[in-house]
This record gives structure tokens, C-alpha cells and sequence, in this order.
């Protein structure tokens, strides 16, 4: 090993002031160990440059913004189904009530009406009472001539299907079923068009109203005015 | 551009945005100096996140004595010293198993650079690789920071804390031991070449 060590690293990296690399290069022209560093090194620093490093994507996000997440999404899965629930009840509670009142509460008159008579339910009954329901299907079935159901065979929950199946029957039901929805159209819109006779009779009770309200206002308006020409008159005639 | 100190100032004062920017410079040398000393691209990846994390959360702790980045080398280095020392685990060569110059061709680097370019260069890395990870620590990481991140003698001094001296010592003694590991393997390589050209030409 050469005591020039040092200073042989320094020319090799190109650190040496001038002047030192020209004293260098003076030592390396004599000094077989020092020139012999210099020449493997250089191989080696070029060999050194095959290890390369694999592409990599940044690692560092901890300011990007955070994503902007709608409101709807922030509400947690529990609460969105537990909403869910409550409108199915709600929705459920409403349209059972509407079909139990409809006779009693505002006088409407559907296609119930001519079969029997519903079981009176009361408004503030504090629960739905699973007889009445069925009761009222019954009923409803009944009214639209759904029997067919007796005709056909019953499927029991533990063997859902019949051992054999009866074609009339399930063609009788086809029917019948077709007969129901037909059925059921008809008295929504009678419901609908019954609800709309209603409003408009409203309205034109309402218009009524306020047209006998001006003609009251405007005979108060004459009868004030003819006072006032009245006392206007007397005015004159005293001055006069 | 504007410079470390000047981006440090404003990352200190708050200016996440300064930051952002000193991490977009030095966040691939970084990630080589961690790739390099570990030989394990995902140990790399995590010590290069945390490295910035440490600089951002001790910006306020650096006074501007040393270069940011040769501050932020020298966080990364003791996070490795760290990594290595908690796992017990000396820096590996990731070399692939075996070269297939028909998985070659389709990664050349440049439509200059041969088929055997490329193996040779992929032969000579894998060389590369496995000389550093038997060198010392000490030595390794001199030669990294001089070759590839071309620091001077003089900051790598300061980065690890030792007399100039040591560092050129540390240096060429690592250097020395590349040499003869690398000419070896070179020799072995050539030797297996030309026994294989002359068994398929028998």
C-alpha cells in the first residue's frame, strides 16, 4: 500500500485541486501500486453503474386532499337500512289505514262498498291486529271473485310443490288472478277520480266564498261612498 | 428552481406545499440509497415514507447546520441501521433467478442496446449486487453515498460522524474488495461462457 492513498482518491474522484492533480499524475507515471488502483477503480466505478434501481411510484400522500365523499355515503349502512325500515312501516301503516278508512274518514266510495260491510277498525287502535288484516283480504279477494284459490291445490310449506299438477285449475287461477288486477284498477281509479271531484268541489266552494265576500265588500264600498256624497252635499249646500 | 433552504424555510413555516416539493426532489434518490443499503423494494418503500415523515415532523428541530438532503440521507441510513438490526437480516441481492433472453428482449432499454447488451448488463448488476451485500456496512455505505449519490468526502464525514480519513479509508478498502470480487466472478462468467460455446459447437 502507497502512502498516496488518500491523495489517489481524491484524483480519482475528482476532488484534487489542480495543482495536487498535476502532482498526482507526476506519482502515478512512477508508482506501479497507485496506477494500478487508479486503472481497476475506474473498471470497477464502471461496473458499479450496472446496479440500477426499479422504477418506483411515490410513497409520500399524506397531503393529497382527502376524496369528497356525498352525504349519503358518510350515513353508516346501519342507518340507512334501519331508515329503510321505518319507511317500509310507515309506508305499510298508511296504506293499511287508507284502506280501513276509507269509508269512515272522508266518505269515499270504491268497489268495496258493494261487498260486505269491513270490520270497523278504530282510528286509534294501537296496534294492527293480524286478524282484521286477513279478515279484510278476505273480503277483498271475495268482493273480485277470487275463488279459485279454493280451487287450487294447496302447497304446503313443507313440500312447496303439489304432487300433481291440475292445468284447468292453474288456467282457472290464471283468470281469476287477471280478473283481480283488472278489478283492483278500476276502484283506484274511481278512488282517483273520486279524490279529484272532491278537491275541485272544495275549490269552487272556496271561490264561492271569496266572490260573496267582494260582492259583501263592494256594497259596503257604495254604501260608504253614497255617505260620503251625502255629507259632501250637506257641506255644499251649507256653505251655499 | 428554488433551493432546500429556501423550501425547508417555508415547510417549517407551515407551507405544506414546500414540502411536497423537497419530497418530489429527493424522494427517488432517497429510495435508491434505501433500496440499495436493504436489497428489498417494499423495506425500501416504508423506509422511504418514513424517513420524510421524521424530516417533516423534525423540521422545526433542523437548524440548517448540514445540507437538507444530507440530513435527510443520514435519517435514512440510521431507519435502515434500524430495519436491519430490529430483523436481524443482512442486505440481499434481489437477483433473479436465471436470465431469459427472450424475457430480455422485451425489456430493453434503449432499441440501441442488444440482446446480449442487456444480459450482460442484467449479469453484471446481479455481480454488482451481490459484491456490495457481502462488503461491510461501514464500507457499503461509504461507496453508495460517493457513488451513487456523489457526495464529497468531506459531507460524508459529517453524514456519518467520523474523520475524514476514515471515510477514504472505509472507501478504498471497499473498493479494493469490489475489485477482486468482481474480477472473479468476471473470470467465472467468462469461463462458463466459453464452456458453453464449446460444448454447443462440438
Amino acid at each position: 500500500m502507497c502512502e498516496h492513498r488518500d491523495r489517489v482518491l481524491d484524483y480519482l474522484y475528482d476532488e484534487a485541486p489542480p495543482a495536487d492533480r498535476r502532482e498526482i499524475e507526476r506519482h502515478l507515471d512512477g508508482c506501479d501500486i497507485c496506477r494500478d488502483d487508479v486503472q481497476a477503480f475506474r473498471r470497477v466505478r464502471q461496473d458499479l453503474l450496472a446496479w440500477g434501481v426499479p422504477e418506483q411510484a411515490s410513497v409520500w400522500t399524506p397531503f393529497a386532499p382527502a376524496p369528497v365523499v356525498p352525504w349519503h355515503r358518510q350515513v353508516p349502512a346501519w342507518a340507512m337500512a334501519a331508515a329503510a325500515s321505518v319507511m317500509f312501516v310507515v309506508g305499510a301503516a298508511g296504506g293499511f289505514a287508507a284502506s280501513v278508512l276509507g269509508d269512515n274518514g272522508r266518505g269515499v266510495a270504491t268497489a268495496q262498498a258493494a261487498g260486505p260491510a269491513p270490520a270497523a277498525v278504530p282510528v286509534n287502535a294501537p296496534a294492527v291486529d293480524p286478524g282484521v288484516v286477513s279478515s279484510l283480504v278476505r273480503q277483498e279477494l271475495s268482493a273480485a271473485g277470487f275463488n279459485a284459490l279454493r280451487e287450487a291445490t294447496p302447497v304446503s310449506v313443507t313440500n312447496p310443490m303439489p304432487a300433481r299438477l291440475d292445468l284447468n285449475a292453474e288456467r282457472r287461477l290464471l283468470a281469476s288472478a287477471e280478473a283481480f288486477v283488472g278489478a283492483s284498477e278500476q276502484r283506484q281509479w274511481l278512488k282517483i277520480s273520486h279524490y279529484l271531484t272532491v278537491v275541485a268541489n272544495e275549490q269552487d266552494l272556496e271561490r264561492r266564498r271569496d266572490g260573496e265576500s267582494l260582492t259583501h265588500l263592494a256594497r259596503e264600498v257604495l254604501v260608504l261612498r253614497e255617505a260620503v256624497n251625502g255629507l259632501l252635499a250637506a257641506q255644499q249646500s251649507r256653505v251655499q | 428552481m428554488t433551493s432546500d433552504e429556501e423550501l425547508v424555510a417555508r415547510a417549517t413555516a407551515g407551507d405544506q406545499d414546500a414540502f411536497s416539493q423537497l419530497v418530489t426532489r429527493w424522494e427517488r434518490p432517497i429510495y435508491a440509497l434505501a433500496y440499495r443499503t436493504l436489497g428489498r423494494e417494499e423495506e425500501a418503500r416504508d423506509v422511504v415514507q418514513d424517513a420524510f415523515l421524521r424530516a417533516y415532523r423534525g423540521l422545526k428541530g433542523f437548524k440548517g447546520e448540514a445540507k437538507f438532503s444530507s440530513w435527510l440521507y443520514r435519517i435514512t441510513l440510521n431507519l435502515c441501521r434500524d430495519w436491519m438490526r430490529k430483523e436481524r437480516r443482512a442486505p440481499v441481492a434481489q437477483v433473479p433467478e436465471g436470465t431469459d433472453p427472450i424475457d430480455l428482449a422485451d425489456q430493453q432499454a434503449a432499441p440501441t442496446e442488444s440482446v446480449e447488451d442487456l444480459v450482460a448488463r442484467r449479469e453484471m448488476s446481479a455481480a454488482v449486487q451481490r459484491a456490495m451485500a457481502d462488503l461491510p456496512e461501514e464500507q457499503r455505505t461509504a461507496i453508495m453515498l460517493k457513488e451513487y449519490h456523489g457526495l464529497t468526502f468531506q459531507e460524508i464525514a459529517e453524514m456519518l460522524d467520523c474523520p475524514l480519513s476514515t471515510v477514504k479509508t472505509r472507501l478504498y478498502q471497499g473498493l479494493t474488495v469490489l475489485r477482486r470480487r468482481l474480477e472473479r466472478q468476471q473470470a467465472e462468467a467468462a469461463s462458463l461462457r466459453r464452456a458453453h460455446w464449446e460444448g454447443t459447437t462440438l
